[in-house]
């Protein structure tokens, strides 16, 4: 799958990229929101984003995917650091398919994107 | 930045950059106390390190800074105001990050004095929400016990999908094949909301499902499936308690459909509380739907327990079967009727009669199933004494005896098993000395199998034995006289051969296994079923016979076409796709034609029941038999029909490609098309004609 990752963090970006590339998946990576719309396109079959960023957050990015034109329902899988309900509730009504936990182990991480690209309606 | 690959070295690095930009914001928030995007800043690079530290398990840093950044959360929701002493704490803080950074965990000398100032940031914001210590794995920890009791009960799941499903990349579709991977489900989907088509959202989701799903999962895993659906979905679960009969209306008030109040209302009315409450618009149509099916399921849970059952004498059940079966003719003609007079009332009524007798044809069918262990049960017994009487050791294993059978055709299907059971016995396992010389174990292999496979079932007879000798089979029949010395066939044909009248290869006729009467008995009886056999073998591996019933012989659900004019039924069981004539692309030969991607032969029915021909455009009705698809072309497809089918009676029942006969609702016959045999004929035919 073609896989857009969105996170400020490098270790982050690099980590999810290692875990990622490492099940077959292609990765493009993005530093934060905005570069992260820049870069979507209907390539891709999933999008991960950090909840918190510069520029551009995650739920920011989710409501500009989701009201866009391109590619808008494309399953979007959001990290979060404490499960807090409250930011849950914000990404999931922006549009978030999915979100998960961090810390989260490579397993957990896997099989959360190959749940949710399994589900895509259309 | 150096690119390392290593992702804990890039974190140190990047913590390291964080730290400096916090101390950068920290300092310009000194200068500039008011000034939100210092802050911003301050809490987004302390958020980051505890996100990423996090990942790598550094749990004293972690713990350090989810303190931290709590503080600034406060800051940032204006609980409290930026102060030069804040700030400096601030600043002492992250130093002591920069130590966790670097050493893992507090050094001993100074956690006394991390915690002191962790305290005085914390005292200086008024209100520090609550501290939510970063439950990192909030699921995972919870375990329920009592819950996972692994016993099976009925869950009743009410899932209402929000109208934005789709767009947020949900498809309900998959959680319900999820729920369908944990048990048994019951599927009632509410379409009222889908608006006429101009009115209609591609990407909005109308639809709404109750699901009754008898499971042995946790109460947990179940919620699981739901964990990402959004927040205006609905998905509510309650367990249902079987045990006793419920009426419609409890359902719907336990459903939070309908309040007790209103219930003892409507109920004064001597009309069905369902109708009632659906033409006064107080429950949709579906809700009643879904309430009643509810309470089926529950009634029929109950009567599986089979505490409760009466014998009834077969030849009785066979009648109530066939009376059905009339019923379900009769059900069509009155239908046509019914168009005819287009009289809306009339037409109404017969939907609702179409219904009962859907019913009452399905529980007529339902009573009639046996499982297959009745069938498979007798061979432990049969395969020890056969073994015994010719030496052989053989392990028997039963598959899916618990697969279910009109009891007529499991009656009519004893005999065909036994000899086919006795063959693979005595033809098929080698000795165990001759097994143990080809390397197999001494004790030979036997599996009978069971499974559904549409309105099929699946019967298969495996064994490991010495498997078929193709020349010894094609020697066998050129003796016979069966087919010429020189004759070409294929390996599905030369296997074919053993089904031939007369054939027999054993080496001498044993007591057991009979004399060549055996595997064109089996197939006569067989096909008597409107099924079919057939056999795969590999020399020295095994042999493999198929055999391939229809789930009831009572009342077939076919399509009915009509060829140069007269009227044919092809049960549905066989049927793949219909195609239409204009589009097909057929080979120049007229023999074949491309069928997604492969090529398929064709039969044009007209010329094969000797009509004429048909036209180059004729609908292809694709049917396959076994793994063997054919393009049986007919002049036209009128629609689906169910009815009782009729044997052919004496006279006519050799007659190739007829399998029986109907009635269809204006009283005139149709006949059966044997799938089964014209796909035999078919393949022959287009191997001569090449």
């Amino acid at each position: 799958m073609n896989i857009l990752i969105v996170d400020d963090s490098i270790s982050m970006r690099q980590m999810i990229r290692i875990i990622l590339s490492g099940a077959g998946h292609d990765v493009t990576d993005a530093i934060d929101g905005s570069d992260g719309l820049a870069k979507f396109n209907e390539t891709f079959d999933v999008v991960v984003t950090d909840f918190n960023m510069p520029q551009m957050g995650g739920v920011d990015l989710i409501k500009a995917i989701r009201s866009g034109e391109v590619n808008r329902t494309v399953p979007i899988l959001m990290l979060t650091t404490e499960s807090e309900a409250e930011k849950k509730a914000l990404g999931r009504d922006a549009g978030a398919t999915a979100w998960i936990t961090k810390p989260f182990s490579k397993e957990s991480l896997l099989a959360t994107i190959d749940k949710i690209s399994r589900s895509v309606a259309f | 930045m150096a690119k390392s690959m290593d992702p804990r070295a890039l974190f140190q690095e990047e913590a390291e950059e964080l730290l400096q930009t916090l101390e950068s914001s920290l300092l310009g928030l000194e200068d500039d106390p008011g000034n939100t995007e210092h802050l911003n800043s301050a809490f987004r690079a302390l958020h980051t390190i505890k996100g990423s530290a996090t990942m790598f398990a550094l749990n004293a840093l972690v713990g350090y800074a989810h303190r931290f950044e709590n503080v600034f959360v406060s800051l940032r929701e204006g609980n409290a105001v930026v102060t030069r002493d804040l700030v400096d704490q601030s600043l002492a803080a992250r130093d002591i990050l920069v130590l966790l950074l670097r050493t893992g965990e507090i050094p001993a000398d100074v956690a006394d004095q991390a915690e002191a100032v962790m305290v005085s940031l914390e005292g200086a914001v008024t209100a520090v929400p609550a501290a939510a210590e970063p439950d990192s794995h909030p699921r995972d920890d919870v375990t329920d016990e009592a819950d996972r009791a692994g016993v099976e009960r009925l869950l009743r799941i009410q899932y209402r999908p929000s109208s934005r499903t789709f767009i947020n990349g949900t498809n309900p579709l998959s959680l319900i094949r999820e729920l369908q991977d944990l048990g048994s489900t019951l599927v009632v989907g509410y379409s009222r909301e889908i608006p006429p088509l101009e009115e209609l959202q591609p990407d909005h989701c109308y639809l709404a499902w109750d699901i009754l799903l008898t499971t042995d999962a946790s109460r947990r895993e179940v919620e699981d499936v739901f964990i990402f659906v959004d927040g205006e979905s609905v998905v509510t679960i309650d367990e249902v308690h079987g045990g006793e009969y419920r009426r419609l209306g409890e359902i719907l008030v336990d459903r939070g459909l309908l309040s007790q109040s209103d219930l003892e209302e409507y109920l004064g009315n001597r009309v069905p509380l369902g109708e009632v409450l659906v033409n006064r618009g107080v429950v949709s149509a579906d809700s009643v739907r879904s309430a009643l099916e509810e309470q089926r399921l529950i009634a029929r849970i109950d009567s599986d327990d089979a505490t409760s059952s009466i014998k009834v004498r077969t030849r009785r059940l066979d009648d109530l079967v066939s009376l059905v079966g009339e019923f379900v003719s009769l059900q069509a003609q009155i239908n046509l009727t019914a168009q005819r007079l287009e009289d809306r009332e009339l037409v109404n009524q017969v939907e609702q009669l179409e219904r009962l007798v859907r019913e009452a044809r399905e529980l007529s069918m339902d009573m009639h199933m046996v499982p297959v262990e009745t069938l498979f049960a007798p061979f432990r017994r049969l395969t020890r004494e056969l073994a015994r009487e010719l030496n052989r050791e053989v392990s028997l294993t039963l598959n899916g005896t618990e697969t279910e059978l009109d009891k007529n055709v499991v009656d009519q299907l004893r005999d065909p098993l036994l000899h086919i059971v006795r063959n693979s016995i005595d033809h098929g396992l080698e000795s165990p000395d001759a097994r143990l010389a080809a390397g197999k174990p001494r004790e030979g292999r036997l599996v009978l199998s069971a499974f559904h496979s549409g309105a099929l079932v699946m019967i298969t007879v495996e064994d490991d034995g010495a498997g078929i000798n193709d020349e010894a089979i094609r020697a066998k029949a050129v003796e016979q006289g069966m087919i010429p010395a020189d004759a070409a066939l294929t390996r599905e044909e030369t296997l074919d051969l053993v089904f031939q009248p007369g054939f027999s290869t054993a080496k001498s006729a044993t007591q057991v296994s009979g004399r060549g009467v055996g595997m064109d008995v089996v197939r006569r009886n067989v096909e008597r079923l409107n099924g079919a056999v057939t056999l795969s073998s590999e020399a020295g591996v095994g042999t493999t016979v198929q055999l391939r019933i229809p789930l009831t012989l009572a009342i077939v659900e076919g399509l009915l076409c009509h060829v140069a004019g007269q009227s044919f039924l092809i049960n549905l069981a066989y049927i793949r796709e219909c195609v239409d004539g204009t589009a097909a692309r057929r080979h120049s030969s007229g023999g074949f034609f491309d069928y997604r991607g492969s090529v398929v032969p064709l039969l044009d029915l007209a010329q094969f029941y000797r009509f004429g021909a048909a036209n180059d455009d004729d609908p292809i009705v694709v049917v396959a038999a076994g793994d063997h698809l054919v393009g049986l072309v007919v002049s036209t497809i009128l629609g689906n029909h169910q009815s009782v089918v009729k044997n052919m009676g004496a006279l006519l029942q050799h007659v190739e490609g007829v399998s029986g006969a109907v009635f269809l609702a204006d009283g005139t016959p149709a006949l059966m098309v044997d799938v089964e045999r014209l796909h035999r004929i078919a393949s022959k035919q287009n191997r001569k004609s090449d």
